[in-house]
């Protein structure tokens, strides 16, 4: 079997605060195929951005990784020095991310814009720039794409900014596209339009795409495997359908019960209790166990590791039985025990 | 003590809009961000608003509390014609509306406590003295889930959750009817979406609330609604009870709006069982 595109290894990555250091990654693993979609899911503060960003380098001044490697096409981008690591950035592996309007330059046309990267490489000349610019706007969808070239990002809408980001990440044809809450700002018509671009423009040039969202509706129908993240930890890793028909971790239990989905009418809606720990603090137990439904003495003495426990499934949980039990049984008494034992989210 | 008013019957009509209209100027020509809406609320009950960006839901959600005046219909409250108010008779009147914002640090003062800004509501009205102020303070922030210590900080040292929770708790100081929720969870995270949603679930219940439920995601709306509108373009294009809308959606629209939810891929279609709210089920916890 050939390398995998991107092989990242026991990723540590930390942030000095003036209250103390922020471990946000710690020790995180998987590995990405070429042409592969995976999805990192958590909530705010779970590491899932720092994972990915800290790859390119982009987690500012006060980030650091600590430990760990990140194979990408036989490159450990780690140990990469920033001039070649930006050279990288672009044209390897490009990011968009959640607010269009604040990752465009707001004085700068578009078309300067999705050119610049071809324009810097020296890849194309100035008229091939410009004529790819096009090539790109309408492949994304922007209607009468040559006039829209000299307007400014204040006068595109928001799916039609995330749409002209798009089209300036595929500028150089990236062989990895992360894309960071890409539709969270989003109406939900919007983001069905954008998700579905990314997809076939996947599909199209055969790059491979990390999307990272706090919403399983969107990673469950464009993904092909899926990592959860809690604390700055993987804690279920599985493909789609392994990860919804046999949810083992609790925490991505919990997580499939929050997303709203049509056909429920005016029902008890069934939140996970509580709120994320802080990321002050290292770990030396269940990091999620203050709010799990599913927890025993074990779960506050010992930490549990990331073990495979199908090919391709991978679970942190001590009582993973338990739960895949409780989430396939959907009848009456497993709610009863996710409902009860939790505790209310007000008391 | 006036914190307690009376709540008209549950089922019984606590917010009429009749025709009501609102025009913006733009690009020199007049248009119609709100054309000709008719929607009923009843007490205890959720009138769900579902539109896309620009479809009017917030225009005409301003119109209610006139914060905008509408050039045509009548809005009727309580009984009470608000369109034909003074200023004065509106201010005491529109206690018994409050609203919540999509972004609560936003809609918090930065400068003022979380108990400030929560018994700022009651000062403004005059309502009971500094003691009794004091402890609804806290009544309240526990009623939301939060600790009465959080009472000393500032909006900023919540996250987007917790804000939010502090907002609800300002909305509901004064005891109101209706609390109009615009875009309430459309920023948060799913998990924290999912508590914010179960926290206004839990007080309709307790408190008989109405909801003016705005949203964009019909997946949400149809968590929270009894009635839903569907809006575009300014207009209400259908208008039903939230099980007929999405039983047999009579619009295009509406439908493209229901299959743009993603769905999570099973090949059961329900995980759990769960139980109505409407029904005795729903004290379970």
């Amino acid at each position: 079997m050939s390398a995998p595109l991107l092989e990242v290894k026991d990723l540590k990555v930390e942030f000095k605060r003036p209250g103390g250091v922020v471990h946000a990654v710690n020790g995180v693993n998987f590995t990405l195929e070429a042409g592969q979609s995976l999805g990192i899911v958590g909530e705010s503060g779970s590491g899932k951005s720092v994972t990915m960003l800290s790859l390119l380098g982009l987690i500012g001044r006060t980030g650091r990784v600590v430990g760990g490697s990140a194979v990408f096409n036989g490159v450990d981008l780690v140990k990469m020095a920033p001039r070649e690591l930006q050279d990288v950035r672009g044209r390897d592996i490009a990011v968009i991310f959640q607010d269009p309007m604040t990752s465009l330059n707001p004085i700068m046309k578009i078309g300067a814009q999705i050119t610049e990267s071809m324009r810097m490489r020296k890849i194309y000349s100035q008229a091939e720039a410009k004529e790819r610019a096009i090539e790109l706007l309408d492949r994304v969808g922007i209607p009468q794409p040559a006039k829209r070239l000299n307007d400014y990002p204040y006068q595109f809408s928001g799916g039609m900014r995330q749409r002209v980001m798009i089209a300036l990440a595929l500028a150089l044809k990236p062989k990895l596209l992360i894309a960071d809450e890409p539709t969270t700002a989003l109406d939900v018509t919007v983001q069905a339009q954008v998700l579905d671009l990314l997809e076939s423009l996947q599909d199209e040039t055969g790059m491979a795409m990390i999307i990272i969202t706090h919403d399983l509706g969107v990673a469950t129908n464009y993904c092909d495997k899926l990592a959860v993240m809690y604390a700055g930890e993987i804690v279920e890793m599985a493909t789609v359908d392994r990860l919804v028909e046999h949810t083992s971790h609790p925490y991505a239990l919990g997580l499939l019960n929050s997303t709203m989905e049509i056909g429920h009418g005016k029902t008890a809606i069934q939140p996970i209790p509580g709120n994320p720990p802080s990321a002050l603090k290292k770990h030396t137990a269940c990091p999620f166990a203050p709010r799990c439904s599913f927890k025993t003495s074990v779960c506050q003495e010992r930490k549990p590791e990331l073990a495979t426990i199908e090919p391709n499934h991978l679970v942190a949980c001590f009582h993973a039985d338990e739960v895949v039990k409780a989430a396939q049984q959907g009848d009456a008494a497993a709610a009863e025990v996710m409902l009860n034992v939790a505790q209310p989210i007000h008391a | 003590m006036s914190l307690n008013q009376s709540t008209p019957e549950t089922g019984q009509p606590l917010l009429k809009v009749e025709g009501v209209s609102k025009y913006f100027m733009r690009d020199k020509s007049r248009f119609a961000a709100v054309e000709d809406v008719s929607v009923t609320l009843n007490a205890g009950e959720t009138l769900g608003i579902v539109g896309e960006s620009g479809s009017g839901k917030s225009t005409l959600s301003r119109c209610i509390i006139r914060l905008y005046d509408p050039e045509k219909g009548r809005i009727f409250f309580d009984g009470v014609d608000f369109t034909a108010l003074s200023t004065k008779a509106l201010r005491t009147k529109r206690r018994n509306i409050q609203m919540i914002f999509q972004d609560p640090l936003a809609s918090l003062n930065p400068m003022m406590t979380v108990h400030s800004a929560i018994e700022d509501p009651m000062l403004i009205h005059n309502v009971g003295s500094a003691r009794e102020r004091t402890k609804r303070v806290h009544e309240l922030l526990e009623l939301v889930g939060l600790d009465i210590g959080a009472a000393n900080a500032f909006p900023f040292e919540f996250s987007g959750g917790q804000q939010q929770r502090i907002g609800i708790a300002r909305a509901l100081a004064l005891n109101p009817k209706l609390l109009i929720c615009d875009e309430a969870v459309s920023a948060l995270d799913v998990s924290i979406q999912a508590q914010i949603l179960r926290l206004l679930q839990d007080l309709q219940k307790q408190l008989g609330l109405a909801y003016l439920f705005i949203s964009h995601n019909l997946a949400v709306v149809e968590h929270m609604s009894d009635q839903i509108a569907v809006m575009y373009h300014g207009k209400v294009v259908e208008y039903n009870t939230a099980e007929e809308i999405f039983r047999a959606p009579k619009q295009e629209y509406t439908r493209n709006l229901i299959d743009s939810v993603p769905k999570i891929p099973r090949s059961d279609t329900m995980r759990f069982k769960r139980p109505r709210l409407n029904k005795d089920a729903a004290e379970a916890k």
